[in-house]
């Protein structure tokens, strides 16, 4: 608590500008950024005032998304250090988690769109997130189901013990 | 999401090889690039190697139930994680129907190891399949060498199958013994071993100074597969005594053989209906029944004799209805549970909670010893990519 004393000995927060492949700009958070592997690779590369990343393969409403994510785990893996620090109780981890299943559950296009961008950005976490969310799409439904919900075409492969 | 195809094979491969088998399985009826996507051997290797790991859904019981005279025994597909325990709903059985190369009626589950099963279809002389019970590809093994020796016959008295991590093969043991017309009470036993890599039986030129009890004495017992070894009851004089059984050890790798001792007989006054080898918990394992209770030994150190230790002891009336009939053929699993096959309802018993729970099945009725459960972790590996010379 004695630190709050004096608010203004915290440097101001670093941002960068990450820009979508629709041309949109977005100003986050250093760390926010850096939750992604390949900027914070980029970063440690680069000379330090380049702060502007062209996300080429990421569109404005999918940057978004990721944003939102990348914000709420740096927030997140914050409080639960901190109750840990204090040794208070904290359900941060459970939380996170239920927020994270909601995140998530979103319409098919956008589950790949988010697939793709963690991947091209390398965030293991969402990433980890997304093909866990495929795969339980795909759990428990038959060919038939899995053709419709994903759009594909049935060329006529016939699962030889289906009629027994 | 029209685009799935599109994912990078990798992301592919991570999203496949999450699904339980018989998901997995499925997706092969999807397409034809969902066929080729499962099938690639990457993704069933990065499947299999999972497995074990998250054992969920993975997990699966084969039995082979023989009818009343023995003559016909019919195979069945149960999901582990997939029964009902709760208010006597039964779970219903898929047969597992493999296409057998010739007539076959009386199947034998050798037993089951890191994604396929062994059968041997024909008892009294030793047909083996190694097959996998999930995609139903199989594999006819060759006959054995014949072995001949004058004044008498070979006789198959068991068989085991296991994975042999350090070659990465399975193999299937079978021990034979030789009747000697003149002399009944001459002991000979030989071990033969074939080899999924090879292709090839060999025969394990080790005097063996013991008789490996056959299987048909017993009751279908489970093969027990223990510390890389595979383990049988071996009687050191030809005798029908309890207390001249010992333990008969083939380790899978070096394929020497090596016995020891059961722990002692502790009859406290009660009468010992029936000693059974088993493993639990990756432990070498005897069950005592006795009238009232089930007394389970562990050898804590394997091959330590003095290490047989009385680990649990199990009350009867735990086990409700099941208590009723004998069990012979009980078994435990890996996940620290015990498997106590009945009439027509299979029970496990959770030891780290003390609780017991029924599983009715459907259109199981089978006298009990005349039905063989197996526990079969699911894979998709191919019993053809491992045979040799397919395999590069």
């Amino acid at each position: 608590m004695k630190d709050s004393f004096n608010p203004s000995i915290e440097p101001p927060k670093k941002t960068v500008t990450l820009v979508s492949s629709d041309g949109y700009d977005f100003e986050v958070e250093e760390e926010v950024a850096l939750e992604s592997q390949v900027i914070k690779d980029g970063f440690e590369d680069k000379a330090v005032d380049d702060r502007e990343y062209l996300l080429f393969n990421v569109h404005s409403d999918t940057l978004e998304l990721i944003i939102k994510y990348c914000e709420k785990h740096v927030s997140s893996r914050k409080s639960i250090s901190a109750a840990a620090a204090s040794s208070s109780s904290s359900n941060g981890e459970e939380a996170l988690k239920e927020w994270d299943e909601h995140f998530i559950s979103v319409d098919t296009n956008t589950l790949y769109d988010i697939l793709m961008a963690a991947d091209y950005l390398n965030i293991k976490s969402l990433l980890d997130l997304a093909i866990q969310k495929v795969a339980d799409t795909i759990h428990g439904r038959s060919p038939e189901q899995i053709r419709k919900k994903f759009n594909i075409e049935n060329d006529s492969i016939i699962d030889p013990w289906a009629s027994e | 999401m029209s685009h799935i195809h599109h994912l990078p094979e990798e992301i592919m491969h991570d999203i496949l090889s999450r699904l339980p088998v018989q998901s997995l399985s499925q997706c092969r009826f999807v397409s034809k690039d969902w066929y080729n996507f499962v099938m690639n051997p990457t993704l069933v290797n990065l499947h299999h190697s999972r497995i074990n790991k998250r054992d969920l859904g993975n997990s699966f019981l084969v039995l082979c139930q023989s009818d009343r005279h023995g003559h016909r025994s019919k195979l069945y597909l149960l999901d582990n994680g997939n029964y009902n325990t709760s208010n006597n709903v039964r779970t219903s059985l898929n047969p597992l129907k493999i296409k057998f190369d010739r007539v076959t009626l009386i199947i034998e589950l050798v037993g089951s190891s890191n994604g396929f099963i062994c059968l041997n279809t024909c008892p009294y002389d030793g047909e083996f399949y190694i097959c996998n019970p999930i995609t139903r590809d199989k594999l006819m093994l060759p006959r054995a060498p014949s072995l001949y020796k004058e004044g008498g016959i070979w006789f198959p008295s068991s068989y085991g199958f296991a994975f042999d991590a350090t070659t990465n093969t399975h193999k299937v043991v079978s021990a034979w013994y030789f009747a000697d017309k003149d002399n009944i009470s001459r002991i000979q036993t030989v071990i033969t071993i074939y080899n999924l890599a090879s292709g090839t039986w060999k025969l394990i030129e080790e005097d063996i100074p013991c008789e490996i009890v056959p299987t048909y004495t017993l009751l279908p017992t489970c093969q027990v597969f223990v510390n890389g070894s595979l383990h049988w009851e071996i009687s050191l004089k030809n005798s029908v005594w309890e207390e001249d059984r010992c333990i008969g050890a083939i380790n899978i790798a070096d394929e020497k053989f090596r016995s020891f001792r059961k722990p002692p007989m502790d009859l406290d006054n009660r009468v010992l209906k029936l000693r059974t080898l088993s493993s639990l918990r990756e432990h070498l394992c005897v069950i005592d029944e006795f009238n009232d209770c089930m007394v389970i030994w562990i050898m804590k150190c394997y091959g330590v004799e003095e290490s047989w230790t009385r680990e649990l002891n199990i009350r009867k009336e735990m086990i409700g209805s099941l208590q009723t009939v004998s069990f012979q053929t009980l078994r435990t699993m890996k996940n620290g549970s015990i498997l106590i096959p009945g009439y027509e309802c299979q029970g496990y018993y959770d030891i780290e909670k003390k609780e017991f729970k029924h599983i009715l099945i459907n259109k199981l009725q089978s006298r009990p010893n005349g039905l063989q459960p197996v526990v079969h972790v699911g894979s998709l590996i191919s019993v053809r990519e491992h045979q040799y010379p397919i395999r590069k």
